[in-house]
C-alpha cells in the first residue's frame, strides 16, 4: 500500500550522525521535520503552530541552497541516511512555504484536510 | 522534441469575448438540477457512460506480455482487467467469471503480472487473450461450449500511450474520431518518458460535474487561491482572463494566463531557478537529455478537458491527468496523476516535490470549495447558476452532458 512512503528511517543509530558534516546547525529540526513520506509531512504541517513553522522556515530557507549543492554532489541512489534526512528537511521547507509566505497560518483556510486529499502509492 | 499548439492570441484585455463567438450555447447560465438530481444521475448511467471513451491507464505501465492492471468504472458498476497479451496487444475484459459471475481479480487498481487469470471461487482459468482454458470437473457440466465462455471483451484503443475503453460493444465513433481536435499539438509528445508518477486520491462530497466545472475557468483563481494570485493575475489582467478558450466538439482547451513578470514567493523562486539551472547543466552534459517543457515554452498553462471525465495539463517538466468518477449524485472519486521524468538528482526530486506541492495547495482548495457549493446547491435555494463570459467552458461542458442525457437529445448526435 505505501511502498513509496516507507523503508527509510529518520531515526539515527548511535554512531550515525544526524546530518552530513557541516549541517549540525539543523540537527534541532531533524526529529520534527525530517519526514520521509508525504502524508506524514502534510499531517505535521497541519498540526504545527506558526511559531514552530517559522522557527524551522527561518533557519532552513537560509540553508536550502547549500543543502542541495551538497546532495547534488552525490549519486542520488547512494544517498546515506544522514543525506536523506537533509533532503527531507528541504521537502519540509517546501511544505511550510505557503504557510509563512502566503497564508500567515499553517494552511489555507479554504483547503481540504490532509486526510481528504491523499497521496497514494499508485493509480 | 514535440510540437506544442500554435495558438492565435486573443487579447486577455477584452471583456465579453466568448459567448459572442459561440452563440449556439445560448445565454450564459445553467440549471442547478443536473448537479443534485437522482434522475439525472440515472440518465447519465444509462445514456452517457456507455456512449463515451474512457481513459483507464497508461500503456507503459504494462510493458510485458502478462502485465495487467484492474480498473473500477464506478458509474457503470464495472470492473475491468486490462492486460497485454502474448501477442503484445493490450486488451480489456470485464472482471467477471463466465461461470458464476464472480470477480477474478479482487483488488481494484492492482498492477501485476500473470500467466493466466484463475477465478478464486471455483478455479475457471482464462488465458491472457481472454479464452477459457481450464474448467475444473469439466465432465460434470452439461453442453459447456468453452469457445463461447471467454471473458467478456471491452472495446479498447490507445492514443499517445493513454489506454481508452468504450463500454458499448459497437462504439459509433472510433477513438481518434471521438477525440478530434483536442489532440492537436500532442502527436509524439513524450508522455511515456515522463512516467515517474505521483498519485493522489480523494472522495469528495460533490457532484462530478461540479468538480470538473471548477477547473474550467480562471475567474476563481484570484479569490480562492491566494497562493496562485501572483502567478495567474497581473495589473492589466487582474481577473485572470484566459489567453484563449477553444470549444472543440465535446472537448475544450483552455490557456490559463500566466504572469511572466510576477515576483514569485521566496521558496517558489528558489525552486524554479534552481531547477532551470540544473536542467541546463544536465542537458549540456547529456546531449538529448533535455526535458520538454510545455509551460515554459509557451508561457502558458494549457488545460485539455477531454469529455467526459479526463483532464490533461502540460506543466513544467511533466504532465498531470485528473479523472473524475461519479459514485453517487453527490460523491465523486477524484484521481490525480502528476508525472515527470525520472528525477536524476536531489534538485530534480526537490523541484518535483515543489511542483506537486504547489498544485496540491490549489487542488485542495478547489475540492473544498466544491463540497461547500454542493451543500449550498442541495438546499434548493438557487435554481440556476449565473455565469460570466470567462466561464463559457463551464457552460459548454455541461451542455455536452445534456446533449447525451436530455430526453429530446436522445435521437440527435451528441456532443455537437
Amino acid at each position: 500500500m505505501t511502498l513509496k512512503f516507507s523503508g527509510v528511517h529518520t531515526m539515527a543509530s548511535n554512531n550515525d550522525p544526524l546530518l552530513p558534516t557541516g549541517f549540525d546547525g539543523l540537527n534541532q529540526f531533524v526529529s520534527d521535520w525530517a519526514i520521509a513520506d508525504e502524508p506524514a509531512r502534510m499531517r505535521k504541517r497541519w498540526s504545527s503552530s506558526m511559531d514552530e513553522i517559522r522557527r524551522f522556515y527561518d533557519t532552513m530557507v537560509g540553508r536550502v541552497e547549500e543543502a542541495l549543492d551538497y546532495l547534488d554532489s552525490r549519486k542520488f541512489e547512494e544517498l546515506q541516511p544522514p543525506d536523506l534526512r537533509l533532503l527531507y528537511l528541504t521537502y519540509a521547507l517546501v511544505e511550510v512555504a505557503n504557510a509563512v509566505e502566503v497564508y500567515h497560518r499553517p494552511t489555507s483556510p479554504y483547503a481540504l484536510g490532509p486526510d481528504r486529499y491523499c497521496p497514494v502509492e499508485r493509480l | 522534441m514535440s510540437t506544442v499548439p500554435v495558438v492565435e492570441d486573443d487579447s486577455y484585455l477584452g471583456t465579453k469575448r466568448w459567448f459572442k463567438k459561440y452563440p449556439e450555447l445560448g445565454d450564459p447560465g445553467i440549471p442547478v438540477e443536473p448537479f443534485t438530481s437522482e434522475d439525472q444521475f440515472a440518465r447519465e448511467r444509462q445514456r452517457l457512460w456507455p456512449r463515451v471513451w474512457l481513459m483507464v491507464g497508461r500503456a507503459e505501465h504494462i510493458p510485458e506480455s502478462g502485465d495487467y492492471f484492474t480498473k473500477a468504472i464506478p458509474p457503470a458498476n464495472a470492473s475491468l482487467i486490462v492486460v497485454r497479451g502474448r501477442d503484445r496487444v493490450i486488451r480489456a475484459f470485464h472482471n467477471v467469471c463466465s461461470h458464476r459471475g464472480s470477480q477474478l481479480c479482487w483488488e481494484s487498481g492492482f498492477r501485476g503480472h500473470t500467466a493466466a487469470f484463475k477465478c478464486p471461487y471455483h478455479g475457471f482459468t482464462y488465458d491472457l487473450e481472454g479464452h477459457l482454458r481450464f474448467v475444473p470437473d469439466e465432465a460434470n457440466f452439461y453442453d459447456l461450449d468453452k469457445d463461447r465462455m471467454g471473458l467478456r471483451p471491452v472495446v479498447t484503443d490507445i492514443w499517445e500511450g493513454f489506454i481508452f475503453v468504450h463500454l458499448s460493444p459497437n462504439p459509433t465513433e472510433a477513438l481518434k474520431e471521438y477525440l478530434g481536435a483536442i489532440t492537436e499539438g500532442l502527436s509524439g509528445y513524450p508522455f511515456h518518458e515522463q512516467n515517474y508518477q505521483y498519485s493522489y486520491r480523494a472522495v469528495l462530497n460533490c457532484n462530478w460535474k461540479l468538480l470538473i466545472s471548477s477547473f474550467l475557468e480562471g475567474f476563481h483563481v484570484r479569490t480562492l487561491h491566494a497562493a496562485g494570485l501572483r502567478r495567474f493575475c497581473s495589473t492589466d489582467n487582474p481577473y485572470s482572463h484566459l489567453d484563449f478558450v477553444k470549444l472543440l466538439g465535446k472537448h475544450r482547451l483552455l490557456s490559463l494566463f500566466v504572469n511572466q513578470a510576477a515576483t514569485p514567493t521566496k521558496v517558489a523562486d528558489f525552486a524554479f531557478s534552481r531547477y532551470k539551472k540544473t536542467l541546463a547543466q544536465l542537458s549540456d552534459s547529456a546531449p538529448g537529455g533535455s526535458q520538454p517543457d510545455g509551460t515554459a515554452a509557451l508561457g502558458r498553462f494549457l488545460i485539455r478537458n477531454i469529455f467526459p471525465n479526463f483532464q490533461l495539463n502540460l506543466v513544467m517538466g511533466g504532465w498531470y491527468a485528473y479523472q473524475f468518477w461519479p459514485l453517487t449524485p453527490d460523491t465523486v472519486l477524484w484521481e490525480t496523476r502528476m508525472c515527470f521524468s525520472k528525477p536524476r538528482n536531489a534538485t530534480e526530486h526537490f523541484f518535483q516535490y515543489y511542483a506537486r506541492y504547489a498544485s496540491r495547495e490549489n487542488l485542495m482548495e478547489d475540492g473544498r470549495v466544491t463540497e461547500q457549493q454542493q451543500l449550498a446547491l442541495k438546499s434548493g435555494v438557487i435554481k440556476r447558476l449565473v455565469l460570466q463570459d470567462e466561464e463559457i467552458a463551464v457552460q459548454h461542458f455541461n451542455s455536452v452532458v445534456q446533449s447525451y442525457t436530455a430526453d429530446e437529445a436522445r435521437s440527435q448526435t451528441a456532443g455537437k
